[in-house]
């Protein structure tokens, strides 16, 4: 058998050659797995609130840091049968504190029913003026305000400050407002 | 001195047997013809002639073809008899064009969905294989989901999409195609929220409002897969899923719009189309190619 007639020299060492290497199905593939890879990220359903809650933290002046407060009762002034949002009793390191979609400024109190506090002076008031905007947060959180805070006005009886970390109130779950009490020690009032 | 002279012819006839010998070799050498190389042969490097099918181990590799090695020198050659040649494509360049309605819309409407209308597309068939798609649609959306406080609404708007079709069965019956592909699609629409309501237990509000109406556009990814099956005289049925994901969008101050025409709802990765189509053939394959094929299937 004359070999020459029917070989011919491999450059190199002969490799497996793979169609679908040069195939552009091999695009395709790897389009249709970066796609379900990405599509097995995305969440369905309303992940954030269904409304624009301002969302306010208790923070202690003296240290800066974070207090849980079991004597406080916070009710909105003007609310109908004066109406608490929050009672005493409950152990309290932040709220909700919900805007008035129909006015331009909200007043909520604070009534202190630690003895010797338990009275309507040493009560606090802060009060929020805004502006609120119509918006489309999604089809699972439907239409909602967000509310734009132009000023805070507040009493200074046990609360030493207000800090506002964000003045634009979504419906996006994150604290925006930081109330500063005076603290005699870390802790419980 | 008869010896002697009989020991010199003696001699004389050894050298000339030797001369003639050695004449005759050398002249054969030189009008040996050389055998010219085939035609069809690759220029190769022919192993050493000393080498002989005993220097050489055969064997196969993943695709069948027979290796011969040079267990000397190392070197390979791969037997091209063996080789298995692709039939490439039968069908011509220019093919076939093709044009569809998307019915996707109008039927899902029937089954109650409150978005899309309807949509056309055009297709050019190169090689039965490559086929650029361009489709245009019309889309709406007036919708009041269960349970949720407000009505969206988008006003008819059209929608544009350019891609392009990959048929998997190229050489096979164009009337029978399994095909994969990309879009890109693009619109501009309007979209408003009207009927909406905000109740503030609380503080006993209940609050009616809207959301302005807004104007943008969205331009949008498709990746897409589906069959389509000729049904009678060059009029096909065919149907595809569609992955799709929004890869740009206009400013929306007042909130993203939850529909896009030609896109869908915003929430959701996986759509489908179900399209009625009539081809038109440009050009019929070599029937010479049809017939190596269909031979070629037969082995």
């Amino acid at each position: 058998m004359d070999i020459s007639r029917h070989i011919r020299p491999s450059a190199e060492p002969s490799r497996p050659t793979n169609s679908f290497r040069r195939s552009p199905l091999w695009i395709l593939a790897a389009v249709a797995v970066i796609a379900l890879l990405n599509s097995s990220c995305n969440t369905s359903g309303c992940t954030d609130n269904q409304n624009s809650l301002p969302l306010a933290g208790f923070y202690s002046y003296e240290t800066g840091q974070k207090v849980t407060l079991g004597s406080v009762e916070v009710g909105g002034v003007g609310a109908p049968d004066d109406s608490l949002l929050y009672t005493a009793g409950q152990a309290l390191s932040q709220i909700y504190m919900p805007l008035r979609a129909n006015a331009s400024s909200t007043s909520y109190y604070f009534h202190y029913t630690q003895e010797g506090l338990d009275s309507v002076i040493f009560n606090d008031t802060i009060t929020f003026a805004y502006s609120s905007t119509p918006f489309f947060a999604s089809e699972e959180c439907g239409a909602l305000f967000h509310y734009d805070i132009q000023r805070m006005t507040y009493t200074r009886h046990l609360i030493d400050s207000v800090a506002l970390v964000d003045s634009l109130i979504t419906n996006t779950d994150l604290e925006r407002i930081r109330i500063y009490f005076r603290t005699a020690q870390e802790g419980e009032l | 001195m008869k010896t002697a002279n009989q020991l010199t012819l003696k001699l004389l006839a050894a050298f000339s047997l030797l001369a003639a010998l050695s004449f005759d070799a050398q002249a054969q050498r030189k009008v040996t013809p050389v055998e010219p190389k085939p035609a069809t042969a690759p220029a190769v490097k022919k192993p050493a002639q000393s080498q002989e099918r005993m220097n050489l181990a055969e064997r196969q590799d993943i695709d069948g073809n027979i290796i011969l090695i040079d267990t000397i020198t190392g070197e390979e050659w791969v037997d091209s008899t063996a080789i298995k040649k692709s039939i490439g494509m039968i069908y011509p360049r220019y093919e076939s064009v093709t044009v569809g309605v998307d019915l996707w819309d109008p039927v899902m409407r029937m089954l109650g969905t409150k978005y899309g209308l309807i949509g056309f597309w055009g297709e050019f068939s190169f090689h039965n294989r490559y086929k650029p798609v361009v489709e245009f649609g019309l889309g709406q959306c007036n919708d009041a989901p269960d349970g949720m406080n407000y009505r969206f609404k988008s006003p008819m708007a059209p929608y544009f999409k350019l891609g392009i079709n990959y048929n998997i069965f190229y050489n096979n019956d164009p009337r029978y195609q399994a095909l994969v592909g990309v879009r890109y699609g693009f619109s501009p629409f309007k979209y408003e929220v009207v009927d909406a309501t905000l109740d503030q237990d609380y503080w006993g509000d209940h609050e009616q409002f809207s959301v302005p109406s807004q104007s943008t556009s969205a331009g949008y990814f498709e990746f897409c897969a589906g069959v389509r099956v000729d049904i009678w005289k060059n009029i096909s049925l065919g149907w595809m899923a569609k992955y799709h994901t929004i890869l740009h969008e206009g400013k929306a101050p007042n909130g993203k719009p939850m529909y896009i025409p030609g896109f869908g709802k915003r929430g959701t990765s996986f759509s489908a189309s179900f399209s009625i189509s009539y081809t038109l053939t440009l050009n019929k394959p070599d029937p010479a190619l049809v017939e190596s094929k269909n031979k070629k299937k037969k082995k």
